[in-house]
């Protein structure tokens, strides 16, 4: 999968760099300072980079726990986030990942014991952590283990944990009996506009097998339907999407909903634009307010979420506006 | 494009002859040769012949902004086989302690091993890391120029512990040949990054509009990409009646913005 790592120093010992440098026995493997060494550099092409990505392994240093961005919530009283992953296999075209990244190599951090304690800290009943924001939560776990890994860690905390994914890695679950406060979250997207936007990404079909799965276990199930994507048929295609979804995904395993218009900071969509200038979703029906270039069909939001409460009270619905 | 980098000409006759290079000129700064795709140039030993010959050759072939690089050349290792070749998996700069990461985006036939580039002569070989003189010249020219991922270093084993570095002109060649294949398949890989990437940021009919009408600097850019967004949401032609009656550049502008809004 990886035929290239870059190790930090200071990580070389560490148990996951340990077992991941034997399970990718054959790939080249190089000894770095600071992830930021190859990260972060100019003049790097993600479009060419995203064609064989490597592995950074790394040390996340202090802040390990961060807010979520204003709009970003599910109306409690903390809302936090954080990134044990930075990109992700997939190659989503919307994803603002794109633009806030110089590179496309996902770096994994592999000192879950640092978050852990931070969490910790800031850990209580009103709280959540987001996973899932910086790179999708799930779709590295054959390699990362990170759901396995911090499942009995939260099992015992006070409170709530989302995993935000598009991949079907869901044994890690499977294998555990569901918690309370973990809500797993899946992005689905109608299948026409998977195909064309969301490349590498297990298809609906697949995700909503997943989901089944884990309803019939008794896990809390989050639909992030976010971003809603437009098309000439978009009406009758998120018609017909929202009513297989709920009729597949009962209500009471809906932990929440919520929904999104097309949306990215000005700068990342220049950035990502640049990148992928033969691109329909970049090139019309788009507008810019307050340094944000959105989708200027408001009517399909509305329409959308009209749609959603058909099935769902709205006390489990959120708009995400930013 | 990709422009090739050699210290020496025992470096660079083996590809000369390879893909049929011809030399452009006698009188040049430093001897070049090229074909359609390929430009070669010598620029004699050290960092900063290196990075004098990329800047030149890049000035030279009209500063594209997608011209791939790869400096080949031979080097010292501790115990590698003679003739044994491989791609910079790092640049290690021993003066200055910079070093610098080669990205990539392929699927690699070759054997990485880190590249340490000195001021002089190494014979004591002391990190399992191949030895050169111009590699770290070369790359942070390059650098300037082109993204990272186009820009690679193949090095060929020509000494080590037991079998010291020699002036031998037909030895060096013949190491050279001896990877011929290899460099060859990086040299096609590049190339094709080079095409894919260029191929992304063609406007269709840029020329065309910019003879019809005049536009500024400013203009020309976001002409480029309004007919990117053109071609991307129409397989029309944009040339119909009405846009060839317009007069400005700004009109011209305005009329684009809407056929792509109202290509729906």
């Amino acid at each position: 999968m990886f035929q290239l790592i870059y190790i930090e120093k200071e990580i070389q010992d560490h148990p996951r760099t340990v077992f991941l440098t034997k399970k990718f026995a054959h790939a080249n493997k190089i000894v770095i300072d600071h992830y930021g060494e190859i990260f972060n550099r100019k003049a790097q092409n993600f479009r060419l980079q995203k064609k064989q990505p490597a592995l950074i392994l790394a040390k996340k240093n202090p802040r390990f726990v961060l807010e979520t961005p204003p709009g970003f919530g599910l109306g409690l009283e903390n809302h936090y986030y954080f990134s044990h992953l930075l990109n992700c296999p997939f190659d989503c075209r919307y994803c603002f990942l794109q633009g806030m990244y110089a590179s496309a190599h996902m770096v994994f951090f592999v000192n879950f014991e640092d978050f852990q304690k931070e969490i910790e800290t800031l850990s209580h009943p009103k709280a959540i952590f987001f996973t899932g924001y910086d790179g999708d939560s799930l779709a590295l776990e054959s390699i990362t283990h990170f759901a396995k890994d911090f499942l009995p860690f939260i099992s015992r905390a006070s409170a709530l944990f989302e995993f935000r994914t598009k991949s079907v890695a869901i044994r890690p679950f499977l294998e555990s009996t569901p918690l309370k406060n973990c809500i797993l979250a899946w992005t689905l997207t109608p299948e026409k506009m998977r195909r064309a936007y969301e490349h590498k990404t297990p298809s609906l079909e697949a995700r909503l097998r997943a989901m089944e799965e884990l309803q019939k276990r008794g896990w809390n199930l989050g639909l992030r339907f976010d971003p809603i994507l437009d098309d000439s048929e978009a009406l009758h295609i998120y018609q017909t999407f929202f009513k297989e979804v709920f009729q597949r995904i009962f209500l009471k395993s809906i932990h929440s909903v919520t929904l999104g218009a097309f949306r990215l900071p000005k700068a990342m969509f220049k950035k990502i634009s640049s990148l992928y200038p033969e691109e329909i979703l970049f090139a019309r029906g788009l507008t810019e307010k307050e340094g944000t270039i959105a989708s200027n069909n408001k009517n399909l939001l509305s329409f959308c979420l009209e749609e959603v409460l058909k099935y769902v009270p709205k006390e489990k619905v959120f708009v995400c506006e930013k | 494009m990709i422009g090739i980098q050699c210290a020496l000409k025992c470096e660079a006759e083996s590809l000369i002859q390879h893909f049929r290079l011809k030399c452009i000129s006698q009188k040049n700064f430093f001897p070049i040769y090229f074909n359609k795709t390929i430009f070669l140039i010598v620029s004699g030993i050290g960092k900063v012949p290196a990075s004098a010959a990329v800047g030149y050759l890049y000035a030279l072939t009209g500063e594209s902004p997608f011209m791939a690089w790869l400096n080949v050349g031979v080097a010292g290792h501790k115990t590698e086989e003679l003739g044994k070749g491989f791609l910079g998996a790092s640049i290690h700069d021993r003066s200055t302690k910079k070093c610098f990461y080669p990205i990539f985006p392929w699927k690699l036939t070759s054997e990485l091993k880190p590249i340490v580039t000195v001021d002089e002569v190494e014979k004591k070989y002391n990190d399992d890391a191949l030895y050169d003189m111009e590699s770290s010249g070369f790359w942070q020219a390059a650098a300037r120029f082109s993204p990272l991922e186009l820009i690679h270093c193949y090095k060929i084993v020509s000494d080590n512990l037991t079998a010291p570095p020699v002036k031998n002109p037909k030895w060096v060649l013949s190491l050279i040949e001896k990877n011929l294949s290899e460099i060859s398949f990086v040299i096609e890989t590049l190339l094709t990054l080079v095409q894919e990437i260029e191929k992304s940021d063609v406007a269709p009919d840029l020329s065309l509009f910019l003879e019809k009408w005049k536009f500024s600097e400013t203009e020309k850019i976001y002409l480029k990409r309004v007919l990117q967004k053109w071609h991307a949401c129409s397989k029309e032609s944009i040339w119909k009646q009405d846009l060839l009656g317009l007069k400005s550049a700004r009109e011209v502008l305005i009329y684009l913005d809407q056929k792509v809004e109202r290509s729906a």
